[in-house]
């Protein structure tokens, strides 16, 4: 089994560097994919899909994205956990929105990964409060100059050579 | 209080009632043996839970574990600040169950969690909580430099 595999089977054992490694390597390994997706999205106002044992609703309303969530097979969708604002441009939207559905990926497979025996839905739909392509994430909420310096100070690449391994 | 706070939500529901009160039980860091079966490493876990006496949308919460060393305090890890939904089934509560972080097993020190943040109401309201697990407890495993 690969590690990416096991990040899909971890659920809430995901610890903060892997769900951090996971975001970047998902923004890069799905980076066509997000592309298209986030066209469907801006085209069509709503897009559904799933990963790991999630389902993700993502809605544009407002010049704004946001997304729901639920575990496959289940009926009540999470209260709306993230957003993000779209601006004028088209093609800053479609980068805005290849993180954003990054983030949204791994907040989903923390929250509904595959094959395990406990329903983690039971304990509520959790995530970090920043997301990890906001520097207000390595400071914690505090200064952005902070979060840019410990942004630098963040070595992931162990994690990322080993998400990358087959 | 959780079973008093249970209580008036059981008796008033969601309408009309009580003044709305949050509280944030901080429980004490532990040495868990989850990861250690699956991925062969030691973690300290800290089991944050928010019970309010009405419901509530989410609970967001900064937490840290703190040590003890040389009858001085030190934060030894501060986690990212974490979300939480309250469930359909407990509309009244949020779980923080993956608040971790990895340890040196073998090396004892001792731990307290603390936690602060605010709870969202459905009514819109917000509710400033706070906790701590007060005592420090031993452990034996240490958290690294950070």
């Amino acid at each position: 089994m690969s590690y990416f595999e096991e990040c899909l089977r971890l659920g809430e054992w995901l610890g903060q560097d892997d769900r951090r490694a996971l975001y970047k390597y998902l923004v890069v390994e799905n980076k066509e994919i997000y592309r298209k997706q986030a066209i469907s999205l801006l085209r069509n106002s709503q897009l559904q899909r799933t990963i790991a044992s999630g389902e993700i609703l993502f809605t544009c309303k407002n010049q704004k994205v946001s997304y729901v969530a639920r575990k496959i097979n289940t009926d009540n969708f999470t209260p709306e956990m993230r957003e993000i604002k779209l601006s004028g441009f088209k093609f800053r939207n479609i980068a805005k929105l290849r993180k954003f559905f990054a983030q949204s990926d791994v907040d989903v497979i923390q929250n509904y990964p595959i094959s395990v025996e406990k329903d983690f839905s039971e304990s509520g739909f959790g995530i970090d409060a920043y997301p990890y392509y906001d520097l207000s994430y390595y400071s914690n909420g505090k200064s952005r100059v902070i979060g840019l310096i410990n942004k630098v100070r963040t070595n992931d690449r162990e994690l990322l050579s080993k998400l990358r391994t087959l | 209080m959780i079973g008093l706070l249970a209580a008036q939500f059981l008796f008033f529901g969601d309408e009309g009632g009580p003044e709305p009160e949050c509280i944030l039980n901080v429980e004490h860091p532990h040495l868990s043996t989850s990861l250690k079966e699956t991925l062969g490493i030691s973690v300290i876990k800290l089991n944050i839970t928010s019970i309010c006496n009405v419901p509530q949308i989410h609970t967001r919460i900064a937490s840290k574990i703190l040590k003890a060393e040389n009858s001085q305090e030190s934060v030894a890890h501060v986690f990212p600040i974490r979300i939480v939904a309250s469930t359909s089934k407990l509309p009244q509560t949020a779980f923080f169950k993956n608040i971790f972080i990895q340890c040196i097993p073998g090396v004892k020190a001792s731990y307290r969690g603390f936690a602060a943040g605010t709870v969202k109401l459905k009514s819109g309201k917000e509710v400033s909580v706070s906790g701590s697990s007060e005592k420090f407890v031993a452990v034996n495993c240490t958290i690294g430099a950070q």
